[in-house]
């Protein structure tokens, strides 16, 4: 729904707006790492590390790991038996 | 006096009697027990003790309390009162029985003094939390609880290896940290509490076999067996660096899995991995602030994660569904669950105002006072992943996104969903969830009452500028990543591997080849030996074919002895016979004379 996308990254932009100007004029960081200092760069962390993930699970590890639902009700024992995954006959 | 009654005893106590007793006493002593047990609890100090001599020399010391083992008390017993709750609609006397009989052996391993006790309430832990696997009284349960049994009894032995080994050093008996020492009993102790902390490769009994217990059992589990785990790591082995970046893994791996796991309760699995890897990182950081910062997310986890399974088991009651995919737009025929999940699944990611992020703080102050700065950036992303994978995903596809006119798998569930039957959820149920929900609310709100009970009393300082707008802007940016790909975001009908796949299918695989080869052996022998004896009692019933097959002519004489009818026995028989009764009679005639001293 394009319309409504584009209500949620009006918003998004919004609430990221505040809080960096929040930051410039508020913040007092106890701790003295970049991402501690520069405004905004919590942002960054963020985007990155939700893309990174994103892709990482949905590219990759459900290729890598993802099988059908019954894969592990096929085996031996029950073709043998007759019996599906549930062990109903 | 008061102070030296023993929570878990109790408990254990009680859920004998749950077992035995009639339905409508059942439900008052299923709430009476974890009363009584958190009254119990509530009056633990420094000075408790209960002492129980099991041989002479022997002593088994149950109740040994500091502030981190009252910490755990005290969320123990919330969670086994809001458990209780929770179960009170269920008919089942065994479930319910052996859920607080578990509950009341993880709070005995808690309070275990010394090793021979905690081993004790260990294996009992582990035999309770499998009874109530196999109360589900499925297939799918059996056998999912069959391979956790065999986990959790490996974990047991190795525990029990370790203390043997402990012992036989000349150890002392009196549980005390490890850290620094990595010996032979160092390692199997470890791997043995590295079973119930579900740290990879051990974690999958998890995913495994949690979503198939009953939906109470499953609340009570989430609860008891990873945080009797994690409170040994925290008690063992604080300080442990390399536990550091296992923890880190643990994190981002869970959040991972849990973005591409379609079944519900699987996806809570995995974030119970993904929040004992923030658990672990702090623990192996160590110190005042690292260990504060493990034991409040510990007792914030039971909370929310109490919630989120609560929700769940309410979902599957009411619609009989359990997969994302069959599942849309509940709010509007489940608002009160939908409420209670959309909090604590907020919690669990970190949002500001509830209660993790409140731990989360101490968490994330242990790494940067550490110096650990790539673990606390690893950490970020982790919270991020979670606030994908739960507060997202499974807000947006199960409660508050619009009802899907058919289901995501069309061919899976022929578009049910829409017109999905959505049966009341019981009284009881709803209670508990408001109860743990509430809880995660009043904690993110007064954090100074988390703060309070933690075993050093360290202030996370959780309400500065920098560190709300920290995770407001964290989420805004993951928020727009999840509105980016909202259309790839859906889970599939699917069935992730993890690490039990190396058990359930080539070590089943090769199990089953060795028993058909060892199988194989015997027969071949079993068919050797019968043709050895076919041919042998050939010859045992006729002599002489023997004496013919050597070619010598035996006469076939007709009439004579062989008619009589005692005679007609095979010749070799009688010959057997007769030699046994030689021997027996010529035994007697020894013990005779042996007896008469002609001997």
């Amino acid at each position: 729904m394009p319309g409504n996308k584009k209500r949620v990254y009006l918003l998004l932009a919004a609430v990221m707006a505040v809080m960096v100007i929040i930051e410039v004029f508020f913040a007092h960081p106890h701790y003295h790492m970049i991402w501690n200092t520069m405004p905004g760069f919590d942002l960054i962390i963020g985007f990155a590390g939700a893309w990174g993930l994103v892709i990482a699970a949905k590219v990759a590890m459900a290729k890598l790991l993802q099988r059908k639902e019954n894969y592990y009700d096929c085996d031996p024992s029950d073709a043998a038996s007759g019996k599906d995954g549930d062990g109903n006959a | 006096m008061l102070n030296n009654l023993h929570p878990g005893l109790i408990l254990i106590l009680f859920g004998i009697l749950i077992m035995a007793a009639p339905e409508k006493l059942r439900k008052v002593l299923m709430i009476a027990g974890p009363v009584l047990a958190a009254l119990a609890a509530l009056g633990l100090d420094g000075d408790s003790s209960m002492y129980i001599d099991i041989v002479p020399g022997v002593t088994l010391q149950l109740l040994r309390v500091d502030r981190l083992a009252k910490m755990f008390m005290v969320i123990f017993s919330a969670a086994s009162v809001i458990g209780a709750v929770y179960a009170l609609n269920s008919r089942s006397r065994w479930e319910t029985g052996f859920e607080a009989v578990y509950a009341g052996s993880s709070m005995g391993a808690v309070l275990a003094g010394d090793w021979l006790s905690l081993i004790v309430f260990w294996e009992i832990m582990a035999a309770a939390s499998w009874l109530i696997i196999m109360s589900a009284k499925t297939e799918k349960a059996s056998r999912a609880g069959f391979r956790y049994l065999l986990v959790h009894m490996l974990g047991g032995n190795l525990l029990l290896a370790g203390i043997i080994v402990k012992a036989a050093g000349g150890g002392s008996l009196i549980i005390s940290c490890l850290t620094g020492s990595h010996d032979a009993a160092f390692w199997l102790i470890f791997l043995g509490v590295a079973v119930n902390a579900a740290i990879p490769p051990l974690n999958s009994w998890i995913s495994d076999a949690y979503p198939e217990a009953p939906v109470g059992g499953t609340v009570y589990m989430a609860s008891f067996t990873t945080k009797v785990g994690v409170y040994f790591i925290i008690r063992l082995f604080a300080g442990t660096e390399f536990l550091l970046w296992v923890g880190v893994f643990m994190a981002l791996y869970g959040a991972s899995m849990a973005l591409i796991e379609n079944d519900l309760r699987r996806l809570f699995s995995y974030h119970i991995v993904s929040q004992l890897g923030y658990i672990v990182a702090a623990a192996a950081v160590g110190g005042a602030l690292g260990i504060d910062g493990a034991a409040a997310h510990t007792f914030n986890n039971i909370l929310y994660k109490g919630v989120l399974f609560m929700c769940c088991g309410a979902v599957i009651t009411a619609t009989g569904k359990r997969r994302i995919s069959d599942l849309s737009g509940l709010y509007s025929k489940m608002p009160l669950t939908s409420v209670c999940f959309l909090v604590a699944s907020l919690s669990i990611a970190g949002f500001p105002l509830l209660n993790g992020f409140v731990s989360k703080s101490l968490v994330m102050n242990a790494m940067a006072e550490g110096g650990y700065h790539v673990a606390e950036i690893l950490l970020m992303v982790a919270s991020v992943g979670t606030l994908l994978s739960i507060a997202l995903k499974v807000n947006y596809f199960v409660f508050f996104g619009k009802p899907s006119s058919g289901c995501v798998n069309q061919d899976d569930c022929a578009g049910v969903c829409a017109d999905l039957e959505v049966k009341p959820v019981p009284l009881n149920m709803k209670i508990a969830m408001v109860m743990g929900t509430a809880g995660c609310v009043i904690i993110g709100l007064m954090p100074n009452l988390l703060y309070g009970l933690t075993p050093f009393g360290s202030d996370g300082h959780p309400f500065t500028v920098d560190h709300v707008t920290q995770y407001i802007e964290l989420f805004a940016a993951a928020t727009l990543v999840f509105v980016m790909y909202i259309d790839h975001m859906a889970p599939h009908v699917a069935v992730t591997l993890d690490f039990d796949w190396f058990y359930r299918k080539p070590l089943a695989a090769a199990v089953r080849w060795t028993s058909a080869a060892v199988s194989g052996v015997f027969e071949s022998c079993g068919r050797l030996v019968s043709k050895l004896v076919g041919a042998g009692s050939r010859y045992l019933h006729r002599p002489a074919a023997a004496l013919e097959y050597m070619g010598v002519k035996v006469p076939h004489r007709k009439g004579g002895i062989e008619d009589d009818d005692v005679l007609m026995k095979p010749a070799g028989s009688l010959v057997a016979i007769n030699v046994t009764l030689g021997f027996i009679v010529a035994a007697v005639v020894l013990v005779v004379l042996k007896v008469q001293g002609v001997l």
